[in-house]
């Protein structure tokens, strides 16, 4: 069974004034799969990753998580699903700024209602294993973009979510702390068997993933594998992005 | 980490945020708990006057609370939209973010309760026994406020969790989407309309004009022509500056900043381009907040001027009304004029009233004293006014206290007088109306005609500020022993008794207003704060673009305290000017007089000092953050 379903997706905006944003779009993610979503601004990637995050109604078709039909969730299952199913990571990092890097990384937990012992243990873990537990207590305003979006990812994996989504992870960050954070990305794609889908317009972060889904117009537009090393990948992504207008 | 823990690190770790807000909720709690204390107070209460007014008060006080505390959390709210946006993408409940938003503001609101009355319980009763001597208690005990605290936490209380929930269920209607996209794009995509630009500051103009419409010809020849305008000249003029200062905040400012860019060469010198699209930005975010902070600045200082105004003139108001500190007056029928003179007397000498007695006789001529002809011999009116007029035989001099006078008066059916100009009127204000100074042979001869009714005044002249207690106690007896006023042929006054009693309600209405008036100095003071604060959080990431492009710490400094100053600055200088305009306006309708402007210029100045220091400390506290973001780089 997929991590991910999305069959025949579609989304439309607007009342008098129709814009398909997303049109009869498929996609499915495997457990362990690291895949990137890419395309030029107003391609529809940012919709698809609200739609299948069940922020955003769909017009038509269905997306599964772990097999349950989102758009049959009311309210308060769809929360659950978030809550438990999915895990997110946002371009500018989005840290609770009144509280600690180690407080933003229980959070989760916190929502699980899990007990305060167990939440301090995990999120330690986890901050050891991203390079972040010298600044564990830190405030999210004193350490510097690489570190928070490393607490940001530690946030939304620390409740093994069954799919991790992410906007444009690299988007606020210098090329080291980019490549270093996509590592992470990568690390826990192998270690842990994380289902990533990352929404990315670079083509360097996208070489990190093992497929690339090129869309254009609200469709998939091309498909690419990552077979040998990453610098060749990187190359085919160009190729496709010069053909898309989007590099 | 708990839910309980989560919410209470997201109020106190954002204390710079909520400092402004929580101490404006003290001491507004503390102004209503003084309020209650005066109203349930045994002994204050069996005064209707205080109980009423200190009621009142409360309601207002609630009413505005319920005003300022749905801005305030609406603004923090909309600051951390984002945050509740990215909660709610993580899993948590729309139920959960109500109940975070509910929690953190009874948090801020209970503690606001707890702390104000603790401050409430060592003030009101300092405010219970200066309300005692104001109704001249001899004694006051002292009561152990229960139900004022029972008032206070349930009104607090209870507006607390209105707002929160009602505000919890705005925030969760909005679409998830729009809340972790972060900053609403309302001041940037905003656009002004230079039409309702211009008619904006016209308005502001005209409603400023409005305060002295008596003095500009083409204002006053159309008020002249309808009656209507000049009973509505204050409404037309509140609505003409408030929607003048709200479109110059909303549309003006745009066009006059635009302008600038596109004309001032200096604008692209010396890093003005920086500052000056900065402010615009800032501007267009803050529009609600600078009207209304303008608004209540104006109300409070307007409030607190007319407020000492009004208390410090009512001696020299009702002296000028009434110029004898006792004045018996005997009509026509009066046969106890003598009895009653001589208690008078007795009065004053048994309460060591030091006095000097004067008797006159004034003729009279027509049945409605207000409309009828008083003559008043010039011998008697020149030793009583300490002047020396002389009119002529068939002359008068116009006493009513009108600007301006007839040429001629009809004083009985058949005689009539030349008016040849006009003195300061000494008669009891009621009896004022068309009352004239002759000469003695005049008089004698309007006297022997037996045309005109004979009124007889008693004037006691003492120093009732002086011998206040004295005086006082003396007119409480004979206001008790002689019978006076309607159905009765004699009148009787004690000028103490009517300072008495409006020192009493201007101090009530004072006491009040000006307690009022600094809630709204202190909201709007937090109302700017939190913008202030708020856009100096969201300014740091700019500033350090600025540092990275290579300008200095100082440099970045001068840009953003320029912002500042403008965005603080701005409301109270059209604070400070729309309340010079109601002064005039004031003046203008004889409600003061020009001593009104030297009494503001006193009163705006330490409150104008205290808004300048307020802003100094948040220039200080800008700069440290600043310097400490800037060291991180």
């Amino acid at each position: 069974m997929s991590v991910l379903s999305v069959e025949q997706v579609t989304k439309i905006y607007g009342s008098k004034v129709k814009i398909r944003a997303v049109d009869h779009l498929s996609l499915s993610v495997e457990k362990g799969e690291f895949i990137a979503v890419m395309g030029a601004s107003g391609s529809g990637k940012s919709t698809l990753l609200n739609l299948i995050s069940g922020i955003l109604p769909l017009t038509s078709g269905e997306i599964r998580i772990d097999g349950k039909d989102i758009s049959r969730l009311n309210e308060e299952e769809a929360a659950r699903l978030r809550r438990d199913k999915l895990g997110f990571v946002f371009q500018d990092y989005n840290l609770v700024d009144t509280l600690t890097l180690g407080e933003n990384i229980m959070l989760p937990l916190m929502f699980q209602k899990k007990d305060p012992d167990t939440m301090r243990r995990e999120a330690h873990i986890y901050a050891k294993k991203l390079g972040i537990d010298t600044v564990f207590g830190s405030r999210t305003y004193e350490v510097s973009g690489g570190q928070a979006q490393r607490a940001a990812i530690a946030r939304a994996i620390i409740h093994h979510p069954s799919l991790l989504l992410a906007d444009e992870p690299t988007g606020n960050l210098d090329s080291a702390s980019a490549q270093q954070v996509m590592r992470i990305f990568a690390a826990l794609n192998t270690e842990e068997q994380v289902s990533s889908l990352v929404v990315t317009h670079d083509p360097r972060t996208a070489s990190f993933c093992g497929r690339v889904v090129f869309i254009r117009d609200g469709k998939v537009f091309h498909e690419l594998y990552r077979e040998d090393n990453q610098l060749h990948f990187y190359d085919e992504i160009l190729s496709v992005l010069k053909f898309l207008g989007g590099a | 980490m708990t839910f309980g823990q989560f919410v209470r690190n997201s109020v106190l770790r954002d204390k710079d945020n909520y400092a402004a807000y929580w101490l404006s909720s003290i001491f507004t709690v503390v102004v209503f708990f003084v309020f209650s204390a005066d109203r349930h107070h045994p002994e204050l209460s069996t005064d209707l006057s205080i109980r009423n007014m200190m009621s009142y008060a409360q309601v207002a006080i609630l009413i505005f609370s319920f005003g300022f505390l749905t801005l305030s959390i609406f603004a923090f709210i909309k600051k951390k939209r984002q945050t509740y946006g990215t909660l709610l993408m993580m899993g948590m409940s729309k139920r959960q973010v109500r109940r975070m938003v509910f929690l953190e503001n009874m948090l801020i609101g209970s503690s606001a309760v707890a702390v104000g009355i603790v401050i409430g319980l060592v003030f009101s009763h300092l405010t219970v026994m200066m309300m005692g001597r104001f109704i001249h208690l001899s004694e006051i005990r002292y009561v152990f406020p229960w139900q004022t605290i029972r008032d206070t936490v349930i009104g607090f209380l209870a507006v607390f969790a209105l707002v929160s929930l009602f505000q919890g269920r705005r925030l969760t209607r909005i679409p998830v989407r729009e809340l972790i996209s972060g900053r609403e794009n309302e001041g940037r995509n905003m656009k002004f309309h230079p039409v309702l630009a211009i008619l904006g500051l016209a308005s502001l103009i005209f409603g400023y004009l409005l305060t002295a419409f008596h003095e500009i010809p083409w204002i006053r020849s159309v008020f002249e022509r309808n009656e209507l305008l000049v009973k509505n000249v204050a409404p037309m003029i509140i609505s003409c500056v408030c929607v003048g200062l709200f479109l110059v905040f909303r549309e003006f400012v745009f066009l006059f900043l635009d302008e600038i860019r596109h004309r001032s060469k200096r604008y692209l010198q010396e890093g003005n381009a920086i500052w000056v699209s900065g402010l615009r930005d800032k501007l267009k975010s803050s529009v609600t907040t600078m009207f209304i902070s303008t608004v209540m600045l104006t109300m409070a200082f307007s409030a607190i001027i007319t407020c000492i105004t009004i208390m410090t003139s009512v001696r020299a108001d009702i002296t000028a009304m009434n110029p004898a500190a006792i004045l018996y007056m005997s009509f026509d029928g009066d046969d106890e004029a003598d009895v009653n003179t001589s208690l008078i007397e007795q009065a004053l000498v048994e309460n060591g009233v030091e006095y000097q007695a004067y008797q006159y006789d004034i003729l009279e001529y027509g049945d409605d004293e207000m409309h009828a002809n008083k003559l008043l011999r010039a011998s008697d009116y020149n030793h009583q006014a300490g002047t020396r007029l002389a009119p002529a035989d068939g002359q008068a001099i116009d006493i009513s206290g009108r600007n301006a006078y007839e040429a001629t008066v009809t004083v009985t059916d058949t005689d009539t007088l030349e008016i040849t100009g006009s003195a300061k009127p000494w008669l009891e204000f009621h009896r004022r109306n068309h009352s004239y100074v002759v000469s003695d042979s005049t008089y004698d001869r309007f006297l022997s005609s037996g045309k005109m009714k004979i009124v007889t005044a008693y004037e006691y002249q003492a120093d009732d500020e002086a011998q206040a207690e004295e005086v006082r106690f003396a007119s409480r007896v004979l206001t008790e022993r002689i019978a006076s006023g309607y159905g009765t042929p004699r009148m009787f006054l004690a000028r103490i008794v009517d300072i008495d009693l409006q020192e009493y309600e201007y101090g009530l209405l004072g006491y009040v207003a000006f307690l009022f008036s600094l809630i709204f100095i202190v909201a709007s003071a937090s109302l700017l704060y939190f913008r202030l604060v708020n856009d100096a959080r969201e300014n740091l990431p700019q500033s350090r673009n600025l540092y990275r492009f290579g300008l200095s710490v100082p440099q970045i400094l001068k840009v953003q305290k320029r912002q500042m100053r403008v965005l603080f600055l701005l409301p109270l200088a059209f604070a400070v000017l729309s309340t010079f305009f109601a002064m005039n306006f004031l003046i203008n309708i004889e409600a003061a007089s020009t001593h009104i402007f030297v009494r503001a210029a006193c009163v705006l100045m330490p409150l104008i000092l205290l808004e300048l220091g307020y802003f100094a400390l948040l220039n200080q506290r800008f700069e440290a953050k600043l310097r400490a973001y800037l060291a991180i780089e």
